[in-house]
C-alpha cells in the first residue's frame, strides 16, 4: 500500500493523538489550549479557568470527557469465572446493574491496574481502566468461553459531577432519583444506546454516561442545553485531579507504577502496598497473584504503604520527599495539593511500611519564590482517606440543588 | 481411598529415578504409568516375533555411574556391552572414518596435525562442559518471590571458572553461544569430524550447525555423557526393567496401564490425582514426570494457574523433528568399519551436509539427503533371533508439521534412508523382515508426549536453565503447593540421564523436611 493509497490513515503520524468524540466541542470552549495525552487521546488539562472548573465540581456541575478511558467488553457464559480469575474481588458478589471498583495483578501479585467493572447482566461486563491490557486479558481468557474486545474507541463517556448533577439530569429527561451509588441504569432510547451509572472520580454526587460513539455529540449538546441554569461547566484534568485527591482516589502510574510499565524491577506494587488490601478476596479458589499475595502476607514482605498525609502550612507537597525525624528518607509524596474544600494541605504518599504508624514524619518541600528555593521542612501526620466526606455523594434520592 | 506421600505420574526413566530415590528415603510412593511397560521413550518393543528393538531412544546418553549406583541399577540387572561403542562415520565414495570409542580416544590412522586439532578442540570443550556439569546436575538458581537474586549464584559460577584460569572463562563466554559450524571451522578439524560434531550438536534440536547457539547441544552431550553413549545388554527394555525393578526394591509401588487424567488442586494445593478410570488417589505431593505442556495444559488446567505462567507454558515449542526408523533384519548386515560389537553408524559427512539437511525443515519439508545415526546390534545380541540383527535409525530434521503430510512422508523418508543404507551395505533392503517409521506425530501418540519431541520441548537458549520449562518453575516446583515436575522438558533436558528425576527428588525431600 503506497502512502497515497493509504489516504487519511497514513496522515495519522502528523498528529499522532486520537480525537475523542467530544473533541470539537471541547476545543470550541477551550481558551487555555492546554492539552495532554491520555492513553493516546488529546485530553484537556484546563478548559478556561482551573479554579472555576474545580468549584463547578463542588458547587454546581462539571462535565468531563472520559472517552479516552480504556474499555473492554467482556461477555459469554464464562465471563464471571474469567473475571474472577483475572481480578482480586469476588465477581459473583457483583449483581447485574452494578459497578465494582477492582484491581488485577500479575503472577507475582503486582498490580497491573485498577479500574471499574460494570455488570450489565449475568454474562455481559465492561472493564474500564487506565492502561491497555488486551494481550493479558486474552491470555487469561484462553480457556474460558468468553469474548474480550476492546471498545475504547466505540464508546463515548462523560462524567457529570457535582451537587446539581442529579437535578440537571432530571431536567434533561433522565430520571436518576432511585439510582444508588455504583448502580447502573439504561439511558432513554432517544439519547442513543447507552448507560448511566452513579459513579465518578470526585467523591461528590455524580454520574457517568456511556453511549455509542455516533450518539456522543447529541448527548453533549443535550446536557449542555440543560446545564445553563445548573451552572454546568466543561472541565479539564487539573480540576478533576484536585477533587480526586480530596476524595483519596489513586491513579495508576501517578500514585503507583503498574507492573507492566515499570522499568525497574522493584517499582511494581502489591495491592497491600497501595491501600488495595481490602479488595483481595482470599476465599476465592484462585485468581492471578493469589499465591504471591498470600506468601507476601505470610512472610510480611510488604515494603511500602500508601497513606494520606496532612501537612502543616499551605505549600503543596507534590513529589516531595518524606522523612522520618527529618533525617531518614522514608518515602515520597505522589500527589499533594492545598485542598480548597478541606482547607488543609493534603497529600498521598508512598511510605516505607515500617513507618506506617506515622510518628515523627516530615516532608521537605522546595518552594520556588522568585527564583529562589525556600526549603521547607514541614510536619506531616498520617490521616484517614478520604480527606473529605460529602453526605450528598451517597444520599438517595439525591439532593435537588 | 488409599493415600501416598508422593504420586509420580509417568514411569519414564526420570519418573522412575525420582520414585526410587523418594522410596529409598522412606516415602510411600505410587507410580502411575499410562503404558503397559516402564521406560517411556527409552524402551524396546517387539517389531516382529523374536525381535525386541529400541522403540525410540537406542542408547543411554549420559546415565553416569554415580546415578547408576544411587539407584541400585546394577543390582537390578543393568549391564552394558563390555566393549566401547564405536562410531562409524559413513562417507559417500570414501572409506568410513572410525572412532573406536566415540570422543574418548584418539582416532587411529589420523595424521598428526588433524589428530592434534581434534584433541585440542575436544580438550577445551570437555573442560568447559565439566564446569557446566555442575549446573546441569543441580537445581537452577531461582528468582525469589519478587527480586531476581541470581547475582550470588552467578558469582559462584564465575568464580569456579575463574579459578580455572582467566583465559578459560573468557574463552567459554566467547564460545558458548556460537554456531557449531564456526567452532569446528576455527579449530580446523578434519571435515569428516566437523560433520560428526555438527550432527551431534544438533540432533534432537531444531537448529542447524550454522544457527547461532548450536554449539550448546554439544556442550550438553559432553556434560551429561561421561565418555560416550552406551548400549545396555538386553536392549533398552532390559535397562528400563532394571529401573523398574530397582524402584520396586526401593519400595515404590508401580501401576501400569493407568493414565492420569487430572491433578486435583484445591485452594492452590495439590490433593491427589484422578485416573482415566475415574479413580481418585490422594497425596500431598505429586511429581509429574511427563511433558510440562501436558502437566499444565491437560492435567492441571489453566484455570488454577496465573496468566503469566500459562502464557509461558503455551509458548513452549514442542514440535519434534526426529523420526525413528526401526528395522528388523534377517541377517546382520556388513558395514565397512563395523566390527562384531554394537556399532553406532552416523551419516553426516560434512558441515554442509548437515546444514543442507536442516534447511528444508524450516519450511515443513523433508531433507533430500537426510542425516542420521543408527545403532547396529551386536552379533549374537539376545534381543533378536540367532544370526539376525536390528538397525535402529534416528533421522534428523523431519518436522512434525510436514507440509505434504506424514502419510506420504513416512514412505518417502523410509525410501530415501534405505537407498542410502543400500550404498553402504548392499543387499540390506532384502534382509528387512519388518520395519516401522515413527514420525514425531506417531511418537506423540504412542508415548503421550505432545509434539513427540526428543526433549519434550525445544532445547534452545531461551528455554534453558532457569527458563526451563518456564521461568519460575525451573526449581521443579509448579506454582501450586505440593506439585512438582521433572522429565525431559525440565532442567537440564532430555536424553536418558535421569538428572531431572534426581534433582526433583532432592527438591521434594528438601521441601517436606
Ligand atoms: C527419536 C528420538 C530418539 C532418541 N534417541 C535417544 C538416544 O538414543 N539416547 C538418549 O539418551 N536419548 C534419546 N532420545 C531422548 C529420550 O528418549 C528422552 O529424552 C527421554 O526418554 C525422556 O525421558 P523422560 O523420563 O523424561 O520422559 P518419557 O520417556 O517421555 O516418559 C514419560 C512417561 O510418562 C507417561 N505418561 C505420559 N502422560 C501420562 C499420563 N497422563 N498418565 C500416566 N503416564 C503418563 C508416558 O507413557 C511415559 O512412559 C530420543 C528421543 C527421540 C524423540
Amino acid at each position: 500500500m503506497s502512502m497515497k493509497a493509504a489516504g487519511a490513515a497514513s496522515e495519522f503520524w502528523r498528529n499522532p493523538q486520537w480525537k475523542s468524540p467530544f473533541h470539537d466541542r471541547i476545543e470550541a470552549l477551550m481558551t487555555e489550549r492546554h492539552w495532554y495525552d491520555w492513553a493516546g487521546y488529546a485530553a484537556p488539562e484546563i478548559i478556561d479557568d482551573a479554579e472555576l472548573e474545580y468549584f463547578a465540581i463542588r458547587s454546581t456541575a462539571a462535565l468531563f470527557d472520559i472517552s479516552p478511558m480504556v474499555k473492554y467488553s467482556i461477555s459469554g457464559p464464562d465471563a464471571e469465572q474469567f473475571l474472577n480469575h483475572l481480578t482480586l474481588r469476588d465477581v459473583s458478589k457483583l449483581k447485574a446493574g452494578r459497578v465494582q471498583y477492582t484491581a488485577w495483578c500479575d503472577d507475582d501479585g503486582q498490580v497491573l491496574d485498577d479500574g471499574t467493572l460494570f455488570r450489565f447482566d449475568d454474562s455481559t461486563f465492561r472493564l474500564c481502566c487506565q492502561e491497555r491490557h488486551l494481550p493479558w486479558l486474552m491470555d487469561t481468557a484462553f480457556d474460558y468461553d468468553v469474548t474480550v474486545r476492546e471498545e475504547t474507541d466505540e464508546i463515548a463517556g462523560l462524567a457529570l459531577q457535582g451537587p446539581t448533577s442529579a437535578a440537571l439530569l432530571r431536567d434533561a429527561g433522565i430520571d436518576v432519583s432511585g439510582l444508588k451509588p455504583f448502580q447502573i441504569a439504561v439511558l432513554p432510547k432517544s439519547l442513543g444506546r447507552g448507560h448511566i451509572s452513579r459513579t465518578g472520580f470526585t467523591g461528590d454526587l455524580g454520574y457517568e454516561l456511556f453511549v455509542d460513539r455516533k450518539s456522543a455529540g447529541a448527548l453533549w449538546d443535550h446536557l449542555w442545553q440543560h446545564g445553563t441554569l445548573r451552572g454546568l461547566r466543561a472541565i479539564g484534568y487539573h480540576a478533576l485531579n484536585i477533587a480526586r485527591i480530596e476524595a483519596g482516589f489513586i491513579v495508576a502510574n501517578a500514585d503507583f507504577v503498574t507492573s507492566e510499565t515499570a522499568l525497574r524491577s522493584n517499582r511494581p506494587r502489591l495491592p497491600d502496598e497501595i491501600g488495595l488490601d481490602w479488595m483481595v478476596d482470599l476465599t476465592k479458589p484462585h485468581f492471578n497473584g493469589k499465591r504471591a499475595i498470600e506468601r507476601s502476607r505470610q512472610s510480611k514482605s510488604r515494603r511500602e504503604v500508601l497513606v494520606g498525609l496532612e501537612i502543616e502550612g499551605n505549600e503543596p507537597a507534590q513529589h516531595a520527599i518524606v522523612y522520618h525525624a527529618k533525617r531518614r528518607e522514608v518515602g515520597v509524596v505522589t500527589a499533594g495539593i492545598w485542598s480548597p474544600t478541606a482547607k488543609r494541605n493534603i497529600a498521598l504518599a508512598c511510605v516505607d511500611a515500617r513507618y506506617e504508624t506515622g510518628d515523627n514524619l516530615w516532608v521537605e518541600i522546595y518552594a520556588l519564590r522568585e527564583l529562589r528555593y525556600h526549603k521547607l521542612m514541614k510536619r506531616a501526620r498520617i490521616v484517614e482517606r478520604p480527606f473529605i466526606k460529602l453526605p450528598r455523594r451517597t444520599l438517595t434520592p439525591p439532593g435537588d440543588f | 481411598m488409599k493415600s501416598f506421600d508422593t504420586i509420580v505420574i509417568g514411569a519414564g526413566h526420570n519418573g522412575m529415578t525420582a520414585a526410587n530415590l523418594l522410596a529409598r528415603r522412606g516415602q510411600k510412593v505410587l507410580v502411575l504409568e499410562a503404558s503397559q511397560v516402564p521406560g517411556g521413550m527409552a524402551t524396546s518393543s517387539e517389531l516382529a516375533p523374536g525381535y525386541s528393538i529400541p522403540s525410540i531412544a537406542h542408547s543411554l546418553n549420559g546415565l553416569d555411574d554415580k546415578t547408576i549406583a544411587a539407584l541400585g541399577l546394577a543390582g537390578a540387572g543393568l549391564r552394558f556391552e563390555p566393549d566401547p561403542l564405536p562410531t562409524v562415520c559413513l562417507l559417500p565414495a570414501a572409506d568410513p572414518l572410525v572412532l573406536p570409542n566415540g570422543y574418548a580416544a584418539p582416532i587411529p590412522g589420523m595424521a598428526g596435525g588433524d589428530q592434534k586439532n581434534w584433541q585440542d578442540l575436544l580438550g577445551s570443550l570437555s573442560f568447559q562442559a565439566a564446569i557446566l556439569k555442575q549446573f546441569i546436575a543441580s537445581t537452577p538458581p531461582q528468582p525469589r518471590e519478587r527480586s531476581f537474586q541470581l547475582k550470588a549464584e552467578g558469582l559462584k559460577a564465575a568464580l569456579k571458572m575463574k579459578r580455572a584460569g582467566k583465559s578459560e572463562l573468557r574463552e567459554f563466554l566467547r564460545m558458548v553461544l556460537m554456531p557449531a559450524a564456526d567452532v569446528v571451522q576455527e579449530a580446523e578439524i578434519d571435515r569428516r569430524l566437523a560433520g560428526l560434531l555438527s550432527f551431534d550438536a544438533t540432533l534432537g534440536i531444531a537448529v542447524g550447525p550454522r544457527s547461532p547457539t548450536s554449539i550448546l547441544g554439544l556442550y550438553y552431550r559432553l556434560a551429561t555423557q561421561t565418555g560416550q553413549p552406551r548400549v545396555p545388554v538386553g536392549g533398552m527394555a532390559a535397562a528400563m526393567n532394571a529401573f523398574h525393578q530397582a524402584g520396586v526394591a526401593a519400595g515404590a509401588v508401580f501401576r501400569f496401564g493407568t493414565p492420569v487424567r487430572r491433578i486435583v488442586v484445591d485452594g492452590g494445593k495439590v490433593t491427589g490425582v484422578v485416573t482415566e478410570g475415574g479413580e481418585e488417589i490422594g497425596a500431598a505431593t505429586v511429581l509429574s514426570a511427563i511433558s510440562p505442556v501436558a502437566t499444565f495444559g491437560s492435567l492441571v488446567g489453566s484455570r488454577v494457574m496465573d496468566t503469566g505462567i500459562v502464557r509461558d507454558v503455551r509458548s513452549i515449542r514442542t514440535k519434534g523433528n526426529v523420526t525413528k526408523l526401526n528395522l528388523a533384519l534377517g541377517l546382520r548386515p556388513t558395514f565397512k568399519g563395523a566390527g562384531n560389537g554394537a556399532t553406532r553408524l552416523v551419516f553426516a559427512p560434512s558441515v554442509d551436509d548437515v546444514e543442507r539437511a536442516f534447511n528444508p525443515s524450516k519450511y515443513g519439508e523433508l531433507p533430500e539427503a537426510p542425516c542420521f545415526e543408527a545403532i547396529l546390534s551386536a552379533a549374537g545380541d539376545q534381543s533378536v533371533p540367532a544370526g539376525a540383527a536390528y538397525l535402529s535409525v534416528s533421522v534428523q530434521n523431519t518436522p512434525y508439521d510436514l507440509r505434504s503430510g506424514w502419510k506420504k512422508g513416512r514412505v518417502a523418508l523410509m525410501k530415501s534412508v534405505m537407498t542410502r543404507l543400500e550404498q553402504f551395505s548392499p543387499g540390506i533392503a532384502k534382509a528387512v523382515v519388518a520395519a516401522e517409521t515413527l514420525a514425531p506425530p506417531d511418537i506423540e501418540e504412542r508415548y503421550h508426549v505432545p509434539g513427540g519431541h526428543w526433549h519434550h520441548g525445544e532445547w534452545q537458549v531461551d528455554r534453558l536453565f532457569f527458563n526451563r520449562p518456564v521461568f519460575g518453575a525451573a526449581n521443579y516446583r509448579a506454582p501450586i503447593e505440593g506439585l512438582f515436575i521433572c522429565g525431559a522438558g525440565t532442567h537440564p533436558g532430555g536424553g536418558v540421564n535421569g538428572l531431572s528425576g534426581l534433582n526433583a527428588a532432592r527438591e521434594i525431600l528438601g521441601a517436606v523436611r
